[in-house]
């Protein structure tokens, strides 16, 4: 008999040493994950590579959770639609939907977004030492940080990189331009050489398409970096027709005019990104998540013959973009909701899934020898890194403000209308500072 | 009166007879009219309620503001102004030529020698851009026909060495490209409406009219035209009312651009309700819209004496 319980309790202790042992290796915090087994949650994201990553892996979540998941992708301009349509209306039929960070004073201000700080200290919800929030930068988190209240944990740390080509520089013997008017000059040299026949491709572009989130994204970056905003949030003052706003919107303009592809006014993002990958431009002032379009063998022509370096800068920087996970005020199962937004922005999850975006939000793991060896040269990640330790201004005034999306709207359709060939630059600039007027801002006084 | 059975009826009997025809009429069209109702009268009744505030989706609630936003339209946006011209003017300009081709081909069509041989095949044919949705449609225009570096057009024009035709660039190209696109989508509806119309005229009056040597333009001036009124009428009224919302094509070329040159009533009212989150302003504009299609529409009828017509 004391034999047999010997053995009882020797099959119990290598019972027990495994469910540490497969515990540890699953190291998913010391937390209850099936608390809410059996709830639904409905997700909202934008249709883009990360979020068809995370769809991917809802059904390890659902495994782990016992909470089935509805992952619903949209493109932003509808997925923002119908977040706002859901939020204002109080349906709470979202529970958790990714926000961009331009969006985030729209809907953080009217109470829209959950308060994310007493779920990531209450420890049935999170283990905070496995969480590593820490691992965030400082300027990143504060992406998610609306007045004093953590409304979204970021995914993304995403900002502006010139991606230009590799084998055309080389070519050319140029080298990647670090200010507006070297900009300028390359973009000449490379625009003579493609009239002369040696190179076919344009020499460059930038988005001119209106629209809060194509050419006016594109344009107020740009002038940010450049030192200048078209116009003042917090006073309500519009620099839109003084000489720097001309100047600045010369600038921005006529390169486009003068060196992008015919027919470019009209193109979107996903258009641009196309025609890089085709082969037809030598330099784009693009976002550091848009590497994967270019880098895929199977589809562009381009994949391994890209450099990418921080954009053109001068007395200025680029504003930082996030990507982040938001809960719903109005959702009904805002805990369950909590525990998705802690999986999805997991160390272990952000770890696992950098090597497939490339702009993941935790520093660590930039550093990790499988995200080195997935990225398409040490040249991207060192200009990543570059970029959030010098390169990004957390605090862009533009972005965060729920007026962003009017004034970048009616600024860019002025802008467009130069590119057309329809107005002026200075008839532009007069009028958008016109219609600026007309939404309550005031004229500067120079 | 009388009865369907065509004796005449007592006065007591007519009465109940009406008495339960209504009766039987009210409770069929109870729930068609509850449906209507429900999807077309709230709607706009809330449309209403809300064109009268100041209600911005991030700053709710909304503020009563009477009729501000309609002085505010009417008076002082030119941007609303011009959006209602063009959706007008393009809407008038598409469901014309629409009309002008779609009698044409359904006269060819409907021609004896021609639906006895290929009638069924190019009916089949025309249908195509028909059936597939404008959206489909207007991106592949966009991105295979239009566009200056992928376009299959400007790829042929400069095969030919003639000017490339940018979307993009000026501000007739965007409405032409536009146009042009909007008829070949949509008229294979028309010619459908009126090939029917024609095929359903005796052709014992066209018979007469050869006999009296009337040449093939004087028998569609003088026979086919005529007859066939009251359908052109109601084709031009669905195709008028259906080019006056719409929104896929445009949102997709050029999202209204360049600069305003192409935002329609239908587009501005999104961007206003959806990018700048002004409900109150978008619902105002949609509203003002309504009743100027309306007045529109009942002033086409009006005109066209559609009612005699139909008599």
């Amino acid at each position: 008999m004391k034999k047999f319980g010997g053995l009882v309790l020797f099959i119990f202790g290598i019972l027990l040493i495994c469910q540490i042992a497969a515990a540890d290796e699953s190291n998913w915090g010391n937390i209850d994950w099936v608390q809410f087994k059996g709830t639904q949650l409905n997700v909202l994201a934008t249709s883009m590579p990360v979020s068809e990553v995370y769809k991917s892996k809802i059904a390890e979540f659902e495994e782990l959770t016992g909470i089935k998941v509805n992952f619903e992708l949209l493109n932003d301009v509808d997925r923002k639609k119908k977040q706002l349509v859901d939020y204002a209306s109080g349906m709470g039929e979202y529970d958790v939907a990714n926000v961009g960070f331009s969006n985030r004073e729209e809907f953080a201000q009217p109470g829209y977004m959950e308060s994310l700080q007493p779920y990531l200290d209450n420890p049935k919800l999170t283990d905070k030492d496995w969480y590593n929030i820490d691992d965030y930068p400082k300027d990143v988190l504060a992406g998610g940080i609306s007045g004093d209240k953590l409304v979204m944990i970021p995914f993304t740390a995403e900002y502006f990189l010139l991606w230009y080509r590799k084998d055309i520089f080389s070519l050319l013997n140029l080298t990647p331009p670090k200010t507006p008017t070297e900009l300028k000059d390359v973009a000449a040299k490379l625009e003579e050489a493609r009239k002369d026949g040696k190179i076919e491709e344009f020499a460059f572009i930038e988005r001119t398409m209106s629209g809060a989130s194509e050419g006016g994204w594109n344009l107020f970056c740009t002038a940010h970096r450049l030192g200048f905003d078209f116009v003042d949030f917090k006073d309500m003052i519009s620099y839109t027709n003084t000489p720097k706003g001309i100047e600045i919107m010369s600038f921005y303009t006529d390169l486009c005019k003068q060196y992008g592809p015919p027919g470019s006014a009209n193109w979107t993002w996903t258009d641009i990104g196309a025609a890089a990958a085709q082969g037809k431009l030598a330099m784009v002032v693009g976002g550091n998540a848009s590497y994967a379009y270019l880098e895929d063998k199977n589809t562009s022509k381009v994949a391994g013959k890209m450099g990418y370096v921080p954009p053109p800068m001068e007395n200025g920087k680029d504003p930082l973009w996030i990507w982040g996970w938001a809960i719903n005020a109005k959702s009904k199962n805002k805990e369950a909701a909590w525990l998705l937004v802690q999986w999805l922005t997991s160390p272990n999850l952000i770890t696992e899934m950098a090597p497939l975006y490339g702009c993941p939000a935790r520093k660590s793991v930039y550093s990790l020898p499988e995200y080195i060896e997935a990225m398409p040269s040490q040249e991207f990640i060192d200009s990543q890194l570059w970029m959030m330790e010098n390169g990004i201004d957390p605090d862009t005034q533009f972005l965060l403000t729920p007026m962003y999306g009017e004034v970048a709207d009616l600024v860019s359709k002025e802008m467009n209308a130069v590119v057309a060939g329809i107005k002026t630059v200075e008839q532009a600039c007069q009028d958008a500072e016109a219609a600026l007027i007309k939404i309550g801002f005031k004229a500067s006084v120079q | 009166m009388v009865s369907s059975h065509g004796g005449i009826s007592t006065p007591m009997r007519i009465q109940r007879t009406t008495q339960e025809d209504r009766r039987f009429i009210i409770w069929s069209i109870l729930p068609s009219l509850f449906a209507v109702v429900l999807v077309g009268g709230v709607p706009v009744l809330y449309t209403f309620i809300l064109s009268l505030k100041n209600y911005q989706l991030i700053k709710p609630p909304g503020v009563f503001i009477g009729l501000g936003n309609y002085i505010d339209l009417l008076t002082n946006n030119p941007r609303y102004i011009h959006a209602i011209l063009f959706t007008i003017l393009f809407a008038v300009g598409a469901v014309v030529i629409e009309i002008v081709i779609g009698f044409l081909v359904a006269s060819v069509l409907a021609d004896e020698e021609v639906t006895s041989r290929y009638s069924s095949l190019i009916r089949t044919l025309i249908l195509i851009p028909f059936v597939v949705a404008p959206v489909v449609v207007s991106y592949t225009y966009k991105t295979l026909i239009y566009d200056v570096t992928f376009g299959y057009l400007n790829y042929f024009l400069q095969l030919v060495h003639l000017p490339v035709f940018d979307l993009s660039q000026g501000i007739y190209s965007a409405p032409i490209g536009i146009l042009v696109m909007e008829v070949i989508l949509r008229t294979p509806f028309v010619t459908l409406i009126l090939f029917a119309g024609i095929s359903s005229i005796d052709a014992s009056i066209f018979d007469a009219g050869a006999i009296d040597g009337v040449s093939w333009w004087k028998r569609m001036y003088l026979l086919t035209l005529p007859i066939i009124k009251p359908i052109i009428v109601v084709a031009f009224a669905f195709r008028f009312m259906d080019a006056l919302k719409m929104f896929d094509e445009i949102y997709v070329i050029t999202g209204g651009g360049p600069g305003y040159i192409t935002e329609n009533a239908s587009i501005f009212a999104v961007r206003y309700g959806f990018e700048y989150f002004r409900m109150g302003y978008a619902a105002a504009s949609a509203f003002i819209f309504l009743i100027v299609v309306l007045v529109l529409i009942m002033s086409f009828l009006k005109w066209s004496k559609f009612e005699e017509g139909m008599a």
